[in-house]
């Protein structure tokens, strides 16, 4: 069931409905409805799966409780230990275990030796990167103290797998979601209309942005053989804003059906194509997945702290895992090594946390000089993209090969000049609420109704009339 | 609450309004669409007497062979009823099922995985060709996309009206590039305007298939039931289909052929690689031939059909 399809515009309705006027009150039934829509919503997926999600939020339920029961600190990391070991084992498996296997067997050729490799037809559960990640932050916090374990189960696994977020985030703290699964919930119309808005917001950016630019990117991909190298940079930076169409518009949608039922989730992306430079980039792109790396990786092993060295080691770390989180492949492993590449010099001339906030604060325009290093950073992030939309490494290293040649300045063969500047609208537009929470959430305090209503129709009517074909989200084979 | 939901259907109902509005089919289909050939092809198709030979299928077929160079080969008289895969695989069996006779032979060759296509682009053949109504899948309610697809179609359709208007009047007629009148084709049915023209950077529609046992067979089954009941020779081909589509799908398309075997209670009288040519021998999609691979194509197809057309 994709977000931008008919079925969920029919089940998100009934949802609201038993929610607010079935449970009304009591939470313990809101929870209720919650859990079983979620478990619904993922066996729509594959019900088959719907075990293995069981089986790890049942796990982490009981890790959690053991963990903080345990009489001796042995005992408390003997649990801690077996959570993540049997969390991390599912992930490997379903996930890894091809790769592991064939990238060993290419390992044994290159020495000569002929290896008869056993790999397995394995189906990826939809969304298990998200909640396996949910579970470990749990577990994790309550072994180091940072919160305590629930006892409700049904609280918790409302907390893994709540719908909006099960298949492809944002990936939520347990101290930030938990509480709002606990306490009560209580309908504000503000909010609701705020949580429509993101939506349609995200609908825009998926299927105008996201899918368009898909049907122009594949095309270019897949032919890249045989065209100019402008046409080449051109399909490098469609999928640029296919990408963030894709995932940024999942996660608004995510966060706007939250919204609609009283909860608040962690933000996602923060503008991250007007960046200043890579730092501040991997600060506003799939926030919720570099702070989860940040708490849970590069701080415990030791962070910045240590000297320069180790600051470089657990960065080329964490952008190394980062990238192995995307997929099994060494196209995503070598893009997150890139990243850390363009992030060294940052870090060693202590400038990664020069630009904190959003570029040109307060004003209209962004001056000269930012607006040199926003098209700097962007032409850093989309280089980098191509390795993360190549299939292999070959075919990426022979499209940027493609692009350093002469026809760089001949004029590309596809040139979608409609989609262009609807992309150009859309860049205007997310300029001008870049100090909102997302793009359109300001139109609230400053337009009339009737002008505020025009506007959402306007949107509704681009939906319409430039719709690309639908294409799944990227981020659901994560 | 109350008021919120109010609102909400207040202001859905506006959309709705104005969808509705604007989504209006102001003018029938343009006469001579690219859909609207259906009309001469069955006017051809009607004027023989005696046995026939029909192509049928999507634009693979349109675009993708001779058929006065199948004529005069095999001295039958030959119609291209193929026109576009978007009119789906439902419309194109039940408009054989009207139109064949005792005696004609067809060759029915659908592009891989062919579904019910767009039920807007029945309904244009159908402005164009009244007969054509007969065609028509009875909608219900599981076909709700079916509405709201038209529903986005129309309002294309009339952004594109508007649009080519304004367009006109402020910079004038542009020249034509597409291939989407009804003068792209010759008498016989074929698709012939391409054949000279250079072709696009890029041949679109390659994607990698997700193998599921196709439905299309059972469809084809009860056309097959009907065809034997009525002495019509019925035949399956596979389509032409680019190298590297071809490549990517491979293994997909290996155990497509293997259900068709298996399944159809038709004659299945090629192979998949049979039309499977360069990417450089594509126009503007993976199943649309250009000049030279269409003449290979068919002459190789009069060679795979010459046996199952002697009387």
């Amino acid at each position: 069931m994709l977000f931008n399809s008919i079925e969920f515009a029919i089940f998100l309705p009934i949802v609201f409905f038993l929610y607010w006027f079935v449970g009304k009150g009591n939470t313990k039934v809101q929870n209720i409805i919650i859990l079983v829509s979620s478990l619904f919503f993922y066996g729509c997926w594959d019900y088959r799966f719907l075990f293995l999600l069981s089986f790890s939020i049942l796990l982490d339920f009981y890790s959690g409780i053991k963990i903080s029961e345990a009489a001796t600190p042995r005992s408390k990391k003997l649990w801690l230990i077996t959570s993540i070991t049997i969390n991390l084992g599912f992930l490997l498996f379903f996930k890894y275990y091809n790769f592991f296997v064939l990238s060993f067997a290419d390992l044994l050729t290159n020495f000569g030796l002929q290896a008869n490799v056993w790999t397995l037809k394995i189906i990826l559960p939809v969304g298990i990167s998200f909640y396996t990640f949910h579970g470990l932050s749990y577990v994790i916090d309550i072994y180091k103290g940072r919160s305590e374990p629930t006892r409700n189960l049904i609280d918790y696994s409302v907390f893994v797998s709540f719908f909006p977020l099960l298949v492809a985030g944002p990936i939520e703290r347990a101290s930030h979601l938990l509480p709002q699964v606990q306490h009560p919930r209580h309908f504000s119309s503000e909010r609701a209309s705020d949580g429509l808005r993101q939506i349609l917001w995200g609908l825009f950016k998926k299927i105008v942005i996201a899918d368009v630019s898909a049907m122009y990117a594949n095309e270019i991909f897949s032919s890249n053989a045989h065209l100019h190298a402008s046409t080449l940079v051109l399909g490098a930076v469609l999928f640029a804003f296919q990408i963030y169409g894709d995932f940024s518009g999942y996660s608004d949608i995510a966060l706007g059906t939250a919204r609609l039922l009283g909860f608040e989730l962690l933000r996602n992306f923060s503008y991250p194509y007007f960046s200043r430079d890579i730092a501040e980039f991997w600060r506003r792109w799939h926030i919720s997945l570099s702070s989860w790396f940040k708490d849970y990786v590069y701080i415990p092993l030791g962070g910045s702290r240590g000297g320069k060295l180790n600051a470089v080691r657990n960065t080329f770390i964490i952008f190394l895992l980062s990238g192995f989180w995307h997929g099994a492949n060494w196209t995503f492993i070598f893009w997150g090594g890139l990243n850390a590449i363009y992030f060294l010099p940052l870090l060693l001339f202590n400038r990664n946390r020069n630009n904190i906030e959003i570029a040109a604060k307060g004003k209209v325009l962004p001056s000269f000089r930012e607006l040199v290093a926003i098209l700097i950073t962007f032409a850093q992030v989309t280089f980098a993209w191509i390795f993360f939309r190549a299939e292999s490494l070959r075919y990426a290293f022979n499209y940027i090969k493609g692009i350093f040649s002469r026809s760089l300045f001949s004029t590309p063969e596809v040139f979608p000049k409609t989609q262009l500047v609807l992309i150009a609208l859309f860049l205007v537009i997310e300029w001008l609420g870049r100090e909102q929470p997302y793009a359109i959430a300001g139109i609230n305090l400053q337009w009339s109704r009737p002008v505020r209503w025009s506007f959402y129709f306007m949107i509704i009517f681009t939906i319409a009339i430039f719709k690309g074909s639908p294409q799944q989200f990227i981020y659901f084979q994560f | 609450m109350k008021k919120f939901i109010a609102r909400f259907i207040l202001f859905s109902a506006i959309v709705a309004l104005l969808i509705a509005a604007l989504s209006a089919n102001y003018a029938r289909s343009a006469e001579g669409n690219f859909v609207s050939a259906i009309r001469f092809k069955h006017e051809r198709l009607n004027s023989f007497k005696g046995p026939r030979v029909i192509f049928a299928g999507g634009s693979n077929v349109a675009y993708g062979i001779d058929s006065r160079e199948i004529e005069d080969s095999i001295k039958l008289p030959v119609t291209n009823l193929a026109i576009h895969a978007g009119l789906g695989l439902d419309f194109m069996l039940s408009e054989l099922k009207h139109s064949a006779r005792r005696g004609d032979f067809i060759f029915l060759s659908p592009e891989y995985y062919l579904d019910e296509g767009r039920y807007k682009l029945d309904e244009e053949a159908a402005d164009s060709y009244p007969e054509a109504k007969k065609y028509l899948r009875t909608l219900a309610i599981k076909d709700f996309p079916t509405f709201t697809d038209n529903i986005i179609e129309q309002l294309k359709t009339n952004k594109d009206y508007l649009f080519d208007k304004i367009s006109k009047k402020l910079f004038g007629a542009k020249k034509e590039t597409t291939i989407a009148s009804i003068t792209s084709f010759n008498e016989y049915g074929d698709v012939v305007a391409h054949l000279n023209r250079p072709a696009p950077a890029t041949i679109k529609d390659k994607k990698a298939f997700v193998y599921k046992y196709w439905d299309g067979i059972q469809k084809i089954n009860e056309l097959a039931q009907y065809a034997s009941e009525n002495g019509i020779h019925l035949y399956f081909v596979f389509p032409t289909y680019s190298r590297n589509a071809y490549n990517i799908n491979k293994a997909v398309i290996k155990k497509y052929q293997n259900d068709l075997v298996q399944n159809l209670k038709v004659k299945v009288i090629n192979s998949p690689e049979d039309f499977v040519y360069d990417d450089s021998e594509y126009y503007d999609t993976v199943y649309h031939l250009r000049k030279n691979a269409r003449e290979w194509r068919t002459q190789k197809l009069i060679s795979i059909i010459k046996p199952y057309t002697t009387l």
